[in-house]
C-alpha cells in the first residue's frame, strides 16, 4: 500500500506542473512553438530592418505587418508608407511637412493609420523601388565620406523646398469642418508609437489617448472622406466628433532660415517687383489667394527662364574642360590588373621584374584598415596624372590633328610612362581593358573629339543647380527679386541631398520645379526619392484587408491592491492573447506599440498601463514592434518580437533572445506595458 | 596530459568569446569582431589597437539626451552616433540581408549601434551605483 501511494505522489507530481503549464498557457501545449519567419510561413522571406535615427517605427512595423498578407509576401517600404502618411496629413491637416521641433512629419506616426491609408492611394512600394531605402547599401556612395545622415539629409533638403513652396505660393488652408466624419478604424490609435511625452512625466494616460484621437481621427477622417470617391468599397463607421470636443489647430509655418546673398542689384528688383495695389478689406482675402498663385508663375517664369538661357550653356562650359576623371578611372582599374598579373603564377609573358616596374611607375597601391577589413585603394602617381593632361587630354582636345580613337592617344601616353617598358606589355594591359574601362575612354573621345556631350551634360547640368556659380549666381545677376531666391537656395540645397542619391535627372527636377504647389508630398518625395516605383509598380492592398488598432488599458485604477490588480490582468492577458495569438494562427504578424521603460534592465516588474507613466527623463518613449510569433514553456507564454534596430543587443541582457534583432518577450510584462495592438483582418 | 586540457581550454574559451562576423557594405565585405559575452560588435582592428570605438564604449551615456530626438522609435544607438560621438551612422547589413546601422568614427572603427546603446546603459548603471 505504502509503495503504491508512493507511485501516486510521484505520479501527480510529475503531472502537476505539466496541467499547471497548460493552464498559464490557456489552449497552447507545453512546447508548442510557432513563428512567421519558419519555412513555409508568411513572413520566412523577413529580413530584420534598421530604422537608424529615423522615428520610423510605425512604418517597419505596419512594413512587416503588409509582408505577412500581401501575396507572394513581398519587402515593403517603409519610406513610402511613412512618407503617404505625411501626404494625408499634409493634404488635410494642413500641417507642414517639417514640424515646429524640426522632426520630419514622417517621423511618429500610426500603423494602422499607414497602411490604411496606403490602401487607399493605391497601394505600397517595394523596398527594392525606392531607391533612398537601398541607397545605404551602395559601395558608390562612399559613405566613408559623408558626414551626414543620408536619409535625413535627402528628406530634409526636399521636404524644406516644398514647404517653403507651398507656404508661400499655394492657397491658404481652409480649416476642416467639425460636423460628423467617417473612419475605417474599429478602435483609433492612441498615442503616436515613439512619441516622446511634452511634459516630464507622463500622468494622464488616458486624457493622452483622447487627445491622440482628436489629433488621428481629424487628420485620417477628412483624409479618408476627401478620398472615399476614389474606393467607395472601404467599410466605413460613423463617428460623432462633437463628443470628443476635436480642436483643429492649424500649426503656423515654421520660419525658414533666408540665406540671401548680401546684395541684389536693386534697380532690377524694383523692375521685376509685383504690381501690387492696396485691395479693401472685403477683397482681402480672395487677393492673398490670387497674389499667390500670381507669385508663383511669375517664380517659374523667372526661375525657368533662368535656367533656360543658362543651363546648357552652363553644362557646355564645365564639358569643354579637361576632366581626366575618366581616364583616371581606367589608369587606376590598370594598376589592380598590373597587380594581380603580378602576384599570378601562370600565364605570364613577361618577367616579373617588368610588371613592378611598370607598376611602380604607375603608381601604387595603398592598403588600410577599415575596422579591420584591408580596403585597397590604387594611388596614381602625380606625374602620369600630369602626363594624362599634357598628352593624353591635349591630343584629344587638339585640334590639328584628329586621333582614331581614344585608346590609340591612351596608348601613347602609357608608353611614356616608363619608354623602357616593352610595348607588348602596355598593348597586353589594354587589349585586357574591360567594357566599362572602353567606354569610358569611348566618352573622352566623344566628348573631346566629336564634341558630344550627352554623357556628360546631364550631371554638369546638375551641377548647374548644385554650384554657387551657378543658378543661384545667374539669379541674382538677373535681379530676381530677393524674396524668391531664398526658394531658389532651398532647391541648390535640395539638389545637393539628392546628388547623395546619385538623381541625374534634370528633366525630372524641372517637371518638378514647375509643377509643385499642385503636386501632393507623396507625389513629390515618390518621384525624387523613388522614381522605380510608379503608379503601376505599387503593390495594391487587396479591398478585404482591414487594418484595425485594438487600445489597450487596465480597467482598475492606479491604487488597486495586489489581489485586484491580479485579477485585472488576467482579464487583459486573454484579450490580449485573444487578439493576437487568433492573428498569428492566420500568418499574420501584429503590430503593438509599448512604452519602452520595460525594455530597462531594472524594469522587470513595471506596469505601464496601471502606473501611466512612461517617462521621458530616463530616454523612454513609446515605440511599435511587430509580434511575429508565440511559445508556451515552462507553463509561460511569450511572444516573438521583431525589432527595427537591427541587432537589437540590448534583448540579450533583458529578454530571452531569439535570432538577429528578435526576442521572447513573456507575455505578461508585454500585456503589462503594451496600450496598442494593430491587427491586420 | 593537463597542460593539453589546460590549452583546449583556453582555445575553446577564446572561440566562444570572439570571432569575425563580416558585414557587407555594397560590394565590400567588412569583416567585424563579434563578442557574444561581452556583446560587443566592434572593428576588428580594435582587437589589436586602440581605437575611437572602443573608447567611447567606456565613456558613452543616454545622459542629456534630448528626449525629442529619440521619438518615432528611434535606434537609440544610432541617436547616440550622432548626437553625443560625433560619428556617422553607416548602413550594413549580414550576408542573409538583415540589416544593421554602425557608428563610424574618424579613426575609421566602427561599432555596431546596438552594442553603443547597451554599453551606454551599462555606463549609466555604474554610475547611478
Amino acid at each position: 500500500m505504502k509503495t503504491k501511494f508512493f507511485f501516486l505522489l510521484i505520479a501527480l507530481s510529475a503531472v502537476g506542473p505539466l496541467s499547471v503549464f497548460a493552464q498559464n498557457c490557456g489552449e497552447i501545449k507545453e512546447g508548442a512553438v510557432m513563428r512567421l519567419d519558419a519555412p513555409g510561413k508568411s513572413l520566412e522571406k523577413s529580413r530584420v530592418q534598421d530604422q537608424g535615427a529615423l522615428g520610423t517605427c510605425y512604418a517597419n512595423t505596419a512594413s512587416l505587418m503588409l509582408q505577412s498578407i500581401l501575396p507572394n509576401n513581398p519587402e515593403v517600404s517603409y519610406l513610402h508608407l511613412a512618407v503617404n502618411r505625411a501626404e494625408a496629413l499634409i493634404e488635410n491637416k494642413k500641417v507642414q511637412a517639417i514640424k515646429e521641433n524640426g522632426n520630419l512629419l514622417i517621423e511618429e506616426g500610426f500603423v494602422c493609420e499607414s497602411i490604411n491609408l496606403a490602401k487607399i492611394s493605391g497601394g505600397v512600394c517595394q523596398r527594392k523601388d525606392v531607391a533612398l531605402e537601398q541607397m545605404m547599401f551602395r559601395p558608390s556612395l562612399n559613405q566613408f565620406n559623408d558626414s551626414d545622415n543620408l536619409q535625413l539629409q535627402v528628406f530634409s533638403s526636399v521636404t524644406n523646398y516644398y514647404d517653403g513652396i507651398l507656404r508661400d505660393f499655394k492657397k491658404a488652408p481652409k480649416a476642416p469642418s467639425k460636423a460628423s466624419l467617417q473612419v475605417t478604424s474599429e478602435a483609433p490609435a492612441a498615442s503616436a508609437p515613439g512619441a516622446s511625452e511634452s511634459k516630464p512625466v507622463f500622468r494622464n494616460f488616458f486624457d493622452k489617448i483622447i487627445s491622440g484621437v482628436k489629433g488621428f481621427v481629424s487628420g485620417l477622417v477628412s483624409g479618408l472622406k476627401k478620398r472615399e470617391d476614389k474606393k467607395p468599397d472601404v467599410p466605413v463607421r460613423e463617428i460623432n466628433l462633437e463628443d470628443h470636443k476635436i480642436v483643429q489647430e492649424e500649426i503656423p509655418p515654421k520660419k525658414v532660415e533666408e540665406k540671401a546673398p548680401e546684395k541684389v542689384p536693386e534697380k532690377m528688383e524694383g523692375e521685376l517687383q509685383i504690381e501690387r495695389r492696396k485691395p479693401d478689406e472685403k477683397e482681402k482675402n480672395a487677393k492673398i489667394l490670387d497674389d499667390k498663385a500670381e507669385k508663383f508663375e511669375l517664380y517659374k517664369k523667372m526661375l525657368n527662364k533662368v535656367i533656360e538661357e543658362n543651363k546648357d550653356k552652363y553644362a557646355q562650359k564645365a564639358c569643354e574642360k579637361i576632366d581626366r576623371t575618366n581616364s583616371e578611372k581606367v589608369l587606376k582599374n590598370m594598376l589592380i590588373r598590373l597587380q594581380n598579373a603580378a602576384n599570378a603564377n601562370k600565364d605570364k609573358l613577361f618577367p616579373d621584374h617588368d610588371y613592378y616596374v611598370y607598376q611602380e611607375k604607375l603608381g601604387h597601391i595603398e592598403r588600410f584598415h577599415l575596422n579591420g577589413a584591408l580596403v585597397v585603394d590604387p594611388v596614381i602617381n602625380v606625374s602620369v596624372l600630369k602626363l594624362l593632361e599634357s598628352d593624353y587630354l591635349t591630343a584629344l582636345t587638339s585640334d590639328i590633328k584628329k586621333p582614331a580613337n581614344a585608346e590609340v592617344v591612351f596608348k601613347e601616353a602609357l608608353l611614356k610612362v616608363a619608354p623602357k617598358t616593352p610595348t607588348r606589355l602596355i598593348e597586353e594591359l589594354l587589349s585586357d581593358l574591360s567594357p566599362e574601362d572602353r567606354e569610358l575612354l569611348n566618352q573622352d573621345y566623344k566628348r573631346y573629339v566629336d564634341k558630344d556631350y550627352s554623357s556628360c551634360a546631364p550631371m554638369a547640368k546638375l551641377n548647374y543647380y548644385k554650384k554657387n556659380d551657378g543658378l543661384v549666381k545667374d539669379f541674382v545677376g538677373a535681379g530676381c527679386p530677393a524674396e524668391f531666391l531664398k526658394h531658389v537656395i532651398n532647391l541648390q540645397q535640395m539638389v545637393v541631398g539628392l546628388d547623395k542619391l546619385n538623381f541625374d535627372n534634370v528633366d525630372k527636377l524641372n517637371d518638378f520645379i514647375s509643377n509643385i504647389p499642385n503636386m501632393s508630398y507623396d507625389k513629390v518625395m515618390m518621384e525624387l526619392i523613388a522614381p522605380s516605383c510608379s503608379d503601376d509598380k505599387r503593390i495594391p492592398i487587396p479591398s478585404n484587408v482591414n487594418c484595425t488598432s485594438k487600445i489597450l488599458t487596465y480597467p482598475g485604477a492606479p491604487e488597486d491592491n495586489d489581489a485586484t490588480t491580479a485579477k485585472h490582468l488576467s482579464t487583459m492577458k486573454t484579450h490580449f492573447a485573444e487578439a493576437t495569438l487568433k492573428s498569428l494562427n492566420k500568418n499574420r504578424s501584429v503590430g503593438v506599440s509599448f512604452c519602452t521603460r520595460f525594455m530597462d534592465q531594472n524594469m522587470t516588474d513595471d506596469f505601464y498601463l496601471k502606473s501611466k507613466v512612461c517617462d521621458v527623463k530616463n530616454k523612454n518613449r513609446l515605440h511599435a514592434a511587430t509580434l511575429i510569433g508565440y511559445k508556451c514553456e515552462q507553463g509561460s507564454l511569450k511572444y516573438l518580437m521583431q525589432n527595427s534596430w537591427g541587432a537589437w543587443n540590448g534583448a540579450n541582457y533583458r529578454f530571452e533572445k531569439d535570432s538577429y534583432g528578435k526576442a521572447w518577450i513573456k507575455e505578461e510584462e508585454l500585456v503589462k506595458n503594451s496600450y496598442l495592438l494593430d491587427l491586420l483582418d | 596530459m593537463k597542460k593539453l586540457f589546460l590549452l583546449c581550454f583556453v582555445l575553446f574559451s577564446f572561440s566562444t568569446l570572439a570571432y569575425e562576423e563580416i558585414w557587407k557594405l555594397g560590394d565590400h565585405f567588412i569583416p567585424m569582431e563579434k563578442n557574444e559575452e561581452k556583446d560587443l560588435l566592434i572593428s576588428k582592428s580594435c582587437s589589436t589597437r586602440p581605437c575611437d570605438a572602443m573608447n567611447i564604449l567606456h565613456k558613452v551615456t543616454m545622459k542629456n539626451i534630448d528626449a525629442e530626438k529619440l521619438i518615432g522609435g528611434k535606434n537609440p544607438g544610432a541617436v547616440l552616433c550622432t548626437e553625443k560621438t560625433k560619428g556617422r551612422i553607416l548602413y550594413m547589413k549580414d550576408l542573409s540581408g538583415n540589416e544593421n546601422t554602425f557608428c563610424f568614427f574618424k579613426d575609421k572603427s566602427m561599432v555596431s549601434t546596438g552594442t553603443l546603446s547597451l554599453h551606454a546603459a551599462k555606463n549609466d548603471k555604474v554610475k547611478k551605483k
